[in-house]
């Protein structure tokens, strides 16, 4: 009995403390300035609190989240909903399937005012539980610390998979880590990331085993770039690429990521071998993509054909006009041997270039990036998501009319995540889009944050978004440790063609990858 | 004895708040302001739970970010810093149980300090932490008051007040003591006279304030070479003031050597943000605040060097992303509506050039040098800029099609009257080529005077050396494109 008095007054303490809606406010038909402004935008039912800053002026604030079913909701005070998970999940099972809405009443002169409601359908299909990105401050040629980060889905929990401080002790030993990337959305526990210059490397977790590799051979342009694990065999797909940088003096895209050089190639981790794919010197291929049955390569390429003997020099003048197709090679599990070239999506000839090909987990849809020209579109403010029916290769449609660029599929194939600088222009955050059934895109929303303000106050993109089935099983110390030991050395094993083509010396880096940008300290001579 | 006690007691802090004003308002009062703009504080809930994140090791972090941000404003950071010492020689007096002889050495780590942050200076720029001096205080602040307190606590009882004999000897020790640390403080101080002039120059460009910039550059001492970067705001100061054509010459030229041994791209670390957003690159601008803001964190400078990129660029949402967080900065107030309108309108005629890909390697003063130099054509303000770039490179192929684009432009402008240095260069080029016929352009009687005595003068002295002639020109000539063009050589940038 003395108990349930405590939990009683408990109880009335808290009704007391919570928030009340205001009574008889005003009612405007216009929408409240809110951010982000995800009024429309479709949400997934296990989706973490979609807090949201009020950006209309007023001297108190308060936020009313219900639903149909629910219509007490939850009532949040301040300009900054900071709305309890639990709650928040109640109301969401809630609506699953159904809509969510949202009002914000604001007080005035002592008078409230209750703004357009945000209507927000609920799908019925789940995200994914985690995704993981890198967090990086979207510099040229510095940087300093990089973290790869895991989210959870259903809260605001980020955990840090790996962070290259440990390498980062002084100007002459920093270290670039990049290229995460699973196999099929981590369910295997296979996974892998790049680690540059110090301690360099790719970091290869197989299960329980790991291991360093040097992909980088005699016969091979580079070490291995943009990564693609086959969904099911242990094999990777690489693009090898000679990149440089170099600026723009007047466009506010402000710097061209330009590739010299690229081919293909495919590493085997149980023989620890790399063989070529695509090799062509007139074609610049690039990032590798498996349809989910593991049956087909897709990739880009432009086709280019160097004139004279400085491709740098040929290439940042004739930047724009390098337009990437979409292709891709049948790979034949038995002999281990891929088929010839087919074009998917001829970009070049609608004057476009594509970039990132991924196909849906159905099989049905290939999602890209369509830009004016090359294909580093982060950089573009042209680059837009565009989806291609597998089966009616002449209909490419835009999906979205606002500048995006790294793009992944969940694995139920109904949600879109995508990294974008749409909201200030230069530092991108992550978008999430429900894919329906028909093939249509719905708005996207924002990654959501316990703070909205949070979105303003970093400094950092969102970079190589990928979907999770299950998180990082390994600690970041683990990581560290591997990126601390000596990479073993793959060996070249020649063509993975079943007609090779002829393997012509490619272009060798000139730079050290970044054009025009060397940070040479010694003085230049005036005159 | 109380009166003796209490002025015992009082000289040292008296002392010591004079000595340290003096030395933070009068010797550094610049680097002051500078440390403030490079110093990331902000009041928001990420950067704070960012630092604070860190533990009691971010506590010292916040606190001593809060005192660098004060410096923004110097007499109010110069105070604050100044009292802060003052009350760790306090503490460590109470702390450590000092009798009054004796209070003199309590301000012995407060000089220490100060001594330790009046010797910055060019690592401001090349430090990832620009605030340890003040962690330090702040740790020794935090300690000293532990003691204190624990202090009181334990040994508050039995205290036994023990005669001193000959206190006054004492303290004039003591006081000798100080007086000879605070020597070594000053000694300690860094005092680099183109370090200062560096900075005066900076912020009256922060300022647009074009003629103290050239009154600063006249002071320059006779006997002291100017770095580059002061060479660099004194032309950027002429090209604003519209003095370019007449006065290029007239100010003293150089490549001194930065005071400092870590060698590093200074020109670009102190003054590339500004040389590039005032001279109409502002995407350069824009990047190296990226990378310097990457390399040595938040601070207030980048963003708002990145701010005004936005604002020029027509950036709106990047620029309020910017404004936001400067607007969190206790010392920085932005109303992207309003900001830098003037400014703005200054650069854009720089600005209308096209778009090709490139790169600066950081050499920012020859990159721009040279991408003016060969531009061809644009605004009136471009053709200006190009011609003194191309006088400066002493480029005579592309100094031609400028001087002969310019020419209409003075008729109708000057009455005819072509600036000074251009008349000089046309002269001295027209002679070198052999084959310019000069008679249809405007040249002053005295220029071409000046210049016949200059061929006269060299022809008859062709047998000496470089050295002596320079020597021997320089009362007549020092101040002509001429001298400038035959004796000003191998200048090094960066």
């Amino acid at each position: 009995m003395k108990h349930q008095l405590y939990a009683l007054s408990l109880l009335l303490i808290c009704a007391a403390c919570s928030t009340p809606l205001p009574e008889n406010p005003q009612v405007s038909r216009h929408r409240a300035a809110v951010f982000p402004d995800n009024d429309g935008a479709t949400l997934p039912p296990n989706i973490a609190p979609i807090n949201l800053r009020i950006d209309t002026e007023g001297d108190r604030f308060v936020t009313h989240c219900y639903t149909k079913a629910s219509p007490d909701g939850i009532v949040a005070a301040g300009r900054e909903t900071d709305i309890d998970i639990d709650d928040w999940h109640t109301l969401m099972q809630e609506a699953r399937g159904d809509t969510l809405f949202t009002d914000i009443y604001i007080k005035n002169d002592g008078r409230w005012t209750r703004y357009a409601t945000i209507t927000n359908p609920v799908a019925k299909e789940e995200v994914d539980a985690y995704i993981s990105y890198r967090l990086i401050q979207p510099s040229y040629v510095d940087y300093e610390d990089i973290y790869i980060c895991q989210r959870r889905m259903s809260d605001f929990q980020e955990t840090v998979i790996y962070d290259n401080r440990p390498f980062n002790k002084d100007a002459t030993t920093g270290q670039c880590v990049n290229c995460h990337a699973y196999q099929d959305y981590n369910r295997s526990g296979r996974m892998q990331m790049h680690l540059r210059q110090n301690m360099g490397g790719t970091l290869i977790i197989d299960g329980q085993q790991s291991r360093k590799v040097n992909l980088k051979t005699d016969s091979t342009l580079s070490a291995g770039v943009y990564p693609a694990w086959h969904p099911t065999l242990p094999l990777i797909a690489y693009s090898v690429n000679s990149t440089g940088q170099v600026f723009h003096t007047r466009d506010t895209q402000k710097v061209e990521v330009i590739d010299y050089g690229s081919d293909l190639i495919l590493y085997d981790l149980h023989t620890n071998k790399v063989y070529d794919i695509d090799c062509d010197p007139d074609e610049y291929e690039t990032f590798p993509a498996w349809d989910p049955a593991g049956n087909t390569l897709y990739f880009c390429s432009a086709h280019y054909r160097q004139q004279t003997s400085n491709i740098d020099n040929e290439l940042n003048i004739m930047y724009d006009s390098l337009y990437y197709n979409i292709y891709c090679r049948h790979y034949d599990h038995g002999s281990k041997q891929f088929g010839p070239r087919q074009t998917v999506f001829d970009a070049a000839s609608l004057g476009k270039s594509a970039s990132l090909p991924r196909i849906s987990p159905d099989g049905r849809y290939l999602l890209f990036t369509l830009g004016d020209y090359g294909q580093f579109h982060i950089w573009h403010h042209s680059a837009r998501l565009c989806l291609m029916p597998i089966d009616s290769m002449d209909s490419c449609r835009v999906l979205d009319d606002e500048h995006a660029s790294y793009h992944s599929w969940s694995s139920n194939g109904r949600w879109i995540m995508f990294a974008s600088r749409r909201y200030d222009g230069n530092y991108s955050r992550l978008y999430f889009a429900y894919f329906d059934t028909q093939g249509h895109m719905h708005k996207p929303f924002m990654l959501p944050q316990r703070r909205p303000s949070y979105n303003d106050e970093l400094f950092r993109s969102y970079n190589v978004p990928e979907w999770m089935v299950n998180p990082v099983a390994r600690s970041k110390k683990e990581l560290v440790g591997l990126a601390n030991t000596e990479a073993q050395q793959a060996v070249y094993a020649g063509s993975a063609l079943a007609q090779p083509m002829s393997k012509t010396p490619k272009r060798q880096p000139q730079t050290d990858g970044v054009s025009g940008a060397s940070m040479t300290k010694t003085n230049k001579v005036l005159y | 004895m109380k009166r003796q006690k209490l002025i015992c007691s009082l000289l040292p802090l008296l002392l010591f708040v004079l000595f340290s004003l003096h030395l933070l308002l009068g010797l550094r009062g610049e680097y002051l302001e500078e440390v403030g703009g490079m110093t990331p504080f902000y009041l928001n809930t990420t950067f704070t739970t960012h630092l604070l994140g860190r533990g009691p090791e971010g506590w010292l972090a916040w606190c001593s970010s809060a005192l660098g941000a004060c410096m923004t404003v110097p007499i109010l950071g110069a105070s604050l810093f100044t009292a802060l010492l003052c009350l760790l020689a306090l503490l460590l007096k109470q702390g450590l149980r000092i009798g009054w002889p004796w209070t003199a050495l309590c301000y012995l780590p407060s000089l220490w300090l100060l001594a330790d942050f009046c010797s910055g200076g060019y690592e401001l720029y090349t430090s990832k932490q620009t605030d340890s001096t003040f962690s330090l205080l702040f740790a020794l602040l935090f300690a000293a008051l532990l003691w204190v307190i624990v202090g009181r606590w334990v040994w508050n009882k039995g205290n036994k007040k023990s005669v001193i004999k000959h206190p006054m000897g004492w303290f004039a020790l003591c006081m000798t003591v100080m007086v000879v640390a605070g020597g070594y403080a000053y000694n300690h101080t860094f005092k680099d006279y183109n370090y200062r002039s560096i900075l005066r120059m900076k912020q009256s460009v922060e300022h647009n304030d074009w003629q103290s910039v050239l009154d600063i550059a006249r002071q320059q001492k006779p006997d002291v070479p100017p770095t580059r970067i002061q060479v660099c705001y004194t032309r950027l100061a002429l090209y604003k003031l519209g003095l370019s054509g007449n006065n290029l010459f007239y100010y003293p030229d150089g490549d001194s050597n930065y005071a400092t041994d870590i060698p590093n791209q200074y020109l670009r670390l102190i003054a590339g943000p500004q040389l590039y957003y005032h001279l109409g690159k502002s995407n350069y601008a824009y990047r190296w605040c990226m990378e310097d803001l990457v390399e040595y964190g938040l601070r207030p400078q980048y963003l708002s060097y990145m701010l005004r990129a936005a604002l020029i660029n027509d950036e709106q949402a990047l620029a309020d992303k910017y404004a936001r967080q400067l607007n969190a900065h206790p010392f920085y107030h932005v109303d992207t509506a309003h900001a830098f309108e003037a400014e703005r309108k200054e650069i854009e005629p720089l600005r209308q050039y096209n778009n090709i890909l490139d790169g600066d390697g950081g050499h920012v003063e020859a990159y721009l040098l040279q991408s003016y130099a060969t531009m061809q054509g644009g605004t009136r303000q471009m053709v200006t800029l190009s011609l003194d770039c191309t006088l400066i490179l002493k480029d005579i192929a592309d100094f031609w099609p400028l001087f002969v684009k310019m020419l209409p432009v003075w008729k109708y402008e000057n009455a005819d009257r072509i600036p000074r240095h251009y008349q000089e260069a046309a002269l001295l080029f027209a002679y070198l080529q052999g084959n310019i016929d000069l008679s249809g352009v405007a040249i002053d009687s005295d220029v071409q005077k000046g210049f016949e005595a200059l061929i006269a003068e060299a022809t008859a002295n062709s047998q000496y050396g470089d050295d002596f002639n320079a020597r021997r020109l320089r009362p007549a000539y020092g101040h002509t494109y001429w001298y400038y063009y035959f004796f000003v050589n191998n200048l090094k940038t960066n």
